[in-house]
């Protein structure tokens, strides 16, 4: 079970040369994502969607409130969280010098897999994304697809119990796109809980078992699709979310 | 701390710059300037002034007597008598001889004959010298006759060079000190060159490729990363430098044979194992200011512009001995001034421990402050994501 208690996150943000303001991007966010679930972070951009899939990634740390995965929080546990969870963003590039091979043994041997089962898992993965054709190519020369199958793979090579997903279809075209909600599916049927974020809200409507909509850092609505869409009297989440914001958005 | 991410994060490290062109140039290529640099001077200084095992060849159309076969001798000269000015000339236009000299007994006049390009064959010169000496000689024959002493005839001033301080100057070694400034402030700048772009491509790269945000979120803290892409960035520092250092002293020793210029560099196995600590501890020093400076940079070109003023430091103290600013004690606290500075005492044979502790143990003390504020600095979300 993944925890979001009373979550906030506060930065320091440039006025000028001189001056600097406090600017809160996420404001006492709260939420649970059991195993077998989707859950989807939906808002629009700079909603605070990204600061919060870090702080739950664990490479930010919460101003107030915590993150609790399975009993354990970061402050008393990072490393076993961490090996529990996967992160994949929309506009993450990859090493470009290695090859998905070598990039898939690094990330084995910093989750301390031991030699024999690395390699074994290594090849399962490579098999499931048809990956053999250039499994010893340097990053840098992979075709579109290929890229964002190694992307994916990255993430299966310690088998983790909760995905975290953050926009992985931003900019993608409608088949690259389908490999990654045909890859969430499957891994919703193996019992994961994925955390997807994206501001594409009918994407969303589609696969999510839950939404926790957030506008400027807040959170506007928890529920299923379903309850969302009954409690806004809307017949889609892109037109609950403006019943929820009044009808007008401004970006901060 | 995780010993296995360190090394797992320095081999990732190590492999991502050893498959870039770039660092390779630098690491490998960049020694080798220095020893073309070492050879292409002492063959210039050669040229110009000569060495003692070089002899050049002149014609003369007069007979020579036993004073002037001695100048002759003394100035490195081998003359070859020939009948005219025209069996000078086509002996010249084959390269039998690079001077000649054509004596007018009417009108008692030595003439010349020489290539106006005295950097290629000084022999013009040299004859001129040989002339003036034996011009000397006869004039102090006459006074002798004439019972004068040539002292009082030639004697009447005498002159010395000093410095403001009082210091007797002597041109002997400025040469090869000139060259080994140059060499050594090479080698320090060998460790900044390889550091910075190391430091560059383990964090600005990697920031704005996003992969910083990825390799974060994998079972590893922030000091584990930091230190892996610290060491490695010492690793190169310490690879290209030994490079550089080895070359060098490989360089200095053949051209030693070979040139005149370099008579006065020395090589101890105390010089060399200091030298090789110099190194080390300097790439220490240096990896950890490079990954300091280069921290703050959200892009490779931000980056790379901060590591230039790394760079840029390292000439300095060649800059420094440009300007005739000569060692003190001071010179050996100073960080990176210190270092080209020591290296120069190793080879000109003036080892001083004193100096020695000084520089390693103020460089100790550096790394130390370095690697303070470079792991409260990665502490710090800002420096992570720009945040």
């Amino acid at each position: 079970m993944l925890e979001v208690k009373n979550v906030s996150k506060q930065f320091q943000k440039k006025i000028n040369q001189k001056e600097t303001a406090s600017f809160l991007a996420d404001n006492n966010i709260s939420f649970t994502a059991k195993e077998g679930e989707i859950v989807g972070i939906i808002g629009p951009n700079g909603a605070g969607k990204t600061t919060l899939l870090r702080m739950i990634a664990g490479i930010m740390t919460p101003t107030e409130g915590e993150i609790i995965i399975d009993g354990e929080n970061y402050k008393t546990n990072e490393i076993a969280i961490k090996k529990k969870i996967a992160f994949l963003t929309g506009n993450t590039k990859l090493y470009k010098d290695i090859s998905p091979y070598e990039l898939l043994k690094m990330c084995g041997e910093y989750y301390d897999i031991p030699k024999n089962k690395l390699d074994d898992r290594i090849n399962a993965i490579i098999k499931r994304f048809g990956m053999e054709s250039f499994k010893h190519q340097r990053i840098e020369t992979l075709s579109t697809g290929q890229y964002q199958r190694t992307g994916i793979s990255r993430c299966l090579v310690h088998n983790p119990k909760y995905y975290i997903l953050d926009e992985p279809t931003s900019g993608l075209d409608v088949i690259s796109s389908k490999v990654i909600l045909d890859f969430v599916k499957e891994e919703k049927k193996n019992n994961k809980c994925i955390l997807y974020s994206t501001h594409y809200m009918e994407e969303a409507e589609n696969i999510c078992d839950k939404i926790v909509m957030i506008n400027k850092g807040s959170v506007i609505a928890i529920g299923t699709p379903e309850e969302i869409r009954k409690q806004t009297n809307t017949t889609n989440l892109r037109d609950g979310f403006f019943a929820l914001i009044g009808g007008s958005y401004e970006e901060k | 701390m995780k010993k296995s991410n360190i090394i797992i994060t320095i081999k990732k490290e190590l492999r991502s710059i050893f498959r870039d062109k770039k660092t390779i140039f630098i690491i490998f290529g960049f020694p080798f300037i220095i020893a073309f640099f070492i050879f292409l001077f002492g063959q210039m200084e050669d040229s110009m002034v000569g060495s003692e095992s070089v002899k050049y060849n002149i014609g003369v159309n007069y007979e020579l007597n036993s004073t002037e076969k001695s100048i002759l001798n003394e100035y490195r000269l081998v003359p070859t008598y020939y009948k005219n000015i025209s069996e000078m000339k086509e002996a010249y236009n084959k390269g039998e001889i690079e001077t000649y000299i054509d004596f007018n007994q009417e009108k008692n006049i030595y003439i010349i004959y020489s290539s106006d390009d005295i950097m290629a064959s000084p022999a013009g010169s040299y004859a001129i010298s040989y002339l003036d000496a034996y011009n000397k000689y006869l004039g102090d024959l006459y006074l002798k006759g004439e019972d004068i002493d040539p002292e009082i005839v030639y004697g009447k001033i005498t002159y010395e060079m000093k410095t403001p301080d009082g210091e007797e100057i002597s041109t002997d070694g400025m040469m090869i000190d000139m060259v080994m400034d140059i060499s050594f402030t090479y080698i320090i700048m060998a460790i900044a060159m390889a550091a910075v772009n190391m430091a560059t491509s383990a964090i600005a790269t990697e920031k704005e490729n996003g992969t910083l945000e990825t390799i974060l979120t994998l079972p590893i803290t922030t000091s584990e990363l930091i230190t892996g892409k610290y060491i490695a960035t010492v690793i190169i520092g310490i690879f290209s430098s030994i490079i550089g250092f080895i070359l060098t002293l490989i360089s200095f020793s053949i051209a030693r044979n070979m040139y005149e210029v370099y008579e006065g560099f020395s090589i101890t196995f105390g010089a060399i194992f200091f030298g090789i600590i110099i190194c080390i501890v300097a790439s220490f020093l240096i990896g950890a200011i490079a990954i300091v400076l280069t921290s703050s940079a959200k892009t490779y070109k931000e980056a790379q512009a901060a590591g230039q003023i790394l760079q840029i430091v390292c000439i300095a103290p060649m800059i420094l001995s440009y300007i005739n600013i000569s060692s003190t004690i001071a010179f050996y606290l100073i960080p990176i001034l210190s270092h080209t500075t020591i290296l120069m005492d190793l080879y000109s044979g003036n080892i001083n421990y004193l100096n020695l502790f000084l520089t390693i143990g103020s460089t100790l003390v550096y790394i130390v402050i370095m690697l303070y504020f470079l792991i409260k600095k990665f502490k710090s979300e800002k420096v992570l994501f720009g945040a």
